[in-house]
């Protein structure tokens, strides 16, 4: 069953002479467990795509379905919802707010849903804990590593349980091993916790945790190949 | 937060002049003032009266009392600087129409003492038992009170047998204090009977006093009062928009994870809030501070800070902090959140 289906999606900024086409005539779908990875030179659409998938950008021609939800219909007010929900953000500069705590920042979408502040703070206490960062709860962001900032971040994108994972160069800014282990949580979390992760990325590393690769240029899709996601994934080993 | 104290403190300094610079006044025993035709305060007309008339005015209808004041503005000096009193004559056994309070020393004086304000013993550094020279008189300093400072002159107390030699007031009185049963019946009464006399209800005298306050300089206070809030408005909505704006990728990243424009507005009124409370806590312990410096130091500086005056520019700073963060909010409204994407 899709949890993500982006149909026949164009894009363009501007109009008439200064007009730039982003996107053209994309399709894209993923499925719980699926690992797909997004490659293209700069400039050739991937993260306008990524946030067109994640709800944070109108397209100008075609559909977006979220857990059957069409995107393009909805108001501005309904879309914030669906993001809370249904989709987890994951950075390439992380993206933690600087006066909060790892622990707090993790609750923050909980208690943005609603949820009383204790229970919010007690399932990030327990997600945090789970991703080894028990020792790190009342560190600032300032306070962490590189590494333990993506976890926290991947944390913060898991803890309202989202059916998609939408992930921004997730190791552009960590060295090669801290990048291994944050690929084998993106891994997990798609194998074992069966949500579907959408990566974009120029790292070429990522493409062994991936499914799927998807090459894009120009705003299209252009390549579709296989990623070595079974041969390196711990949860097959 | 200094925005709430300069607002507390030139709020503090109205009411102050407002309230304190007759206090002397207000506590004087009397009904009715009565002083020479045209002589309406102490400070713009001299106000001299045959004290023979005391005998007739008791035996006016309606009249219970009839006291003698004698007090005017006189200046002393030292070897640098000169000082302006009004020096009053009480009757010091009674403690009648004395100070208002006493710093130090004794109240109860004799012929050759003076009891001086506080304000003009920090201003002159007089202390008990200097003697000040008045009129050619030799005045040893034997108390210090409070509540006396009138922005224009100090108030200092002698004998009346003192006021008589050094006033040149042998048959002379300035005021008389009237008390009655029905002070309104008996001013006209009075007005009928002595029209050549100024009579004034008590709270018409103190208008009167006030009025070289209230009419020349509490204007250009309440000027400086409302140009303290504009600024303080302006500062604080610069310091709210500024923050919000410094912060603007961190309200991207909450509205790209799902947090509505609502949310954000109630981030920034909750975080303006509490500025708006922080600052006025912090500027009301401050302004009490500064308060009473200036009130040691520079003598025209009186200040009266109540708690209406308190809650009243906790009110200002509340509404400062609320207007400040329309702004920020309207301009979070348009916020793109794709913008966290942008490294």
């Amino acid at each position: 069953m899709e949890v993500l289906r982006v149909h026949n999606v164009s894009k363009t900024f501007g109009s008439g002479h200064t007009a730039v086409q982003a996107l053209r005539h994309v399709h894209l779908h993923a499925v719980p467990g699926d690992i797909i990875l997004i490659m293209g030179p700069s400039g050739s659409g991937k993260t306008t795509l990524l946030t067109i998938a994640g709800g944070l950008l109108k397209p100008t021609a075609g559909e977006v379905m979220i857990d059957n939800q069409e995107l393009t219909k909805l108001t501005e007010r309904e879309l914030p919802g669906i993001r809370l929900k249904s989709l987890g953000f994951v950075f390439q500069s992380f993206n933690l707010l600087a006066a909060l705590t790892a622990i707090e920042n993790v609750a923050v979408p909980l208690l943005m849903s609603g949820q009383a502040h204790h229970q919010s703070v007690a399932a990030a206490r327990q997600l945090l804990e789970q991703l080894g960062l028990g020792q790190r709860l009342y560190s600032l962001p300032h306070q962490l590593s590189g590494g333990e900032k993506q976890r926290v971040a991947i944390a913060r994108a898991l803890i309202n349980d989202p059916k998609i994972i939408l992930a921004d160069e997730p190791t552009a800014n960590l060295d090669s091993g801290i990048g291994h282990e944050v690929m084998q949580l993106l891994c997990q979390i798609a194998c074992a916790e069966n949500r579907a992760v959408i990566i974009v990325s120029h790292d070429d590393r990522l493409r062994t945790v991936a499914k799927r690769v998807l090459t894009i240029e120009d705003g299209q899709l252009t390549k579709e190949t296989r990623g070595d996601h079974d041969q390196n994934c711990r949860m097959h080993q | 937060m200094n925005k709430k104290l300069l607002i507390l403190i030139i709020g503090g300094l109205y009411r102050g002049w407002q309230t304190k610079l007759t206090a002397y006044l207000e506590s004087v025993d009397a009904e009715l003032w009565v002083g020479q035709a045209g002589s309406a305060d102490t400070t713009h007309s001299m106000s001299f009266l045959p004290a023979s008339l005391a005998q007739s005015m008791s035996q006016t209808r309606g009249v219970t009392g009839v006291d003698e004041f004698m007090g005017r503005q006189i200046m002393i000096s030292d070897s640098a600087n000169e000082y302006r009193l009004f020096l009053v004559g009480f009757d010091s056994a009674a403690g009648q129409n004395g100070p208002l309070d006493m710093e130090s020393g004794t109240a109860d004086i004799n012929d050759g003492q003076i009891i001086i304000d506080q304000a003009l013993a920090r201003k002159a550094g007089y202390r008990l038992g200097d003697i000040i020279s008045l009129a050619g008189q030799s005045m040893t300093v034997a108390g210090i009170s409070r509540g006396g400072n009138s922005l224009i002159y100090q108030y200092a107390f002698v004998t009346k047998n003192a006021v008589r030699k050094i006033l040149q007031m042998d048959a002379l009185v300035n005021y008389f204090l009237i008390n009655s049963s029905d002070p309104a019946a008996t001013k006209t009464t009075l007005s009928q009977r002595f029209p050549e006399l100024n009579i004034m209800t008590k709270q018409q005298f103190i208008d009167n006093n006030k009025a070289l306050v209230t009419e020349t300089f509490l204007p250009i206070v309440g000027v400086l009062f409302v140009i303290a809030f504009l600024i303080g408005s302006a500062i604080v909505g610069l310091t709210i928009y500024t923050a919000t704006i410094e912060k603007s990728r961190e309200y991207g990243v909450l509205k790209a994870i799902g947090g509505s424009n609502g949310l954000l507005y109630r981030v920034v009124l909750e975080q303006s809030f509490l500025a708006g409370v922080i600052g006025f806590l912090v500027g009301l312990g401050l302004s009490f501070i500064v308060s009473a410096l200036a009130n040691r130091f520079v003598s025209g500086f009186i200040t009266s800070i109540g708690w209406a005056d308190v809650g009243f520019v906790l009110a200002v700073a509340l509404v400062m902090s609320l207007t400040a963060a329309w702004i920020p909010t309207r301009r979070l409204a348009h916020l793109d959140p794709a913008l966290v994407f942008k490294s």
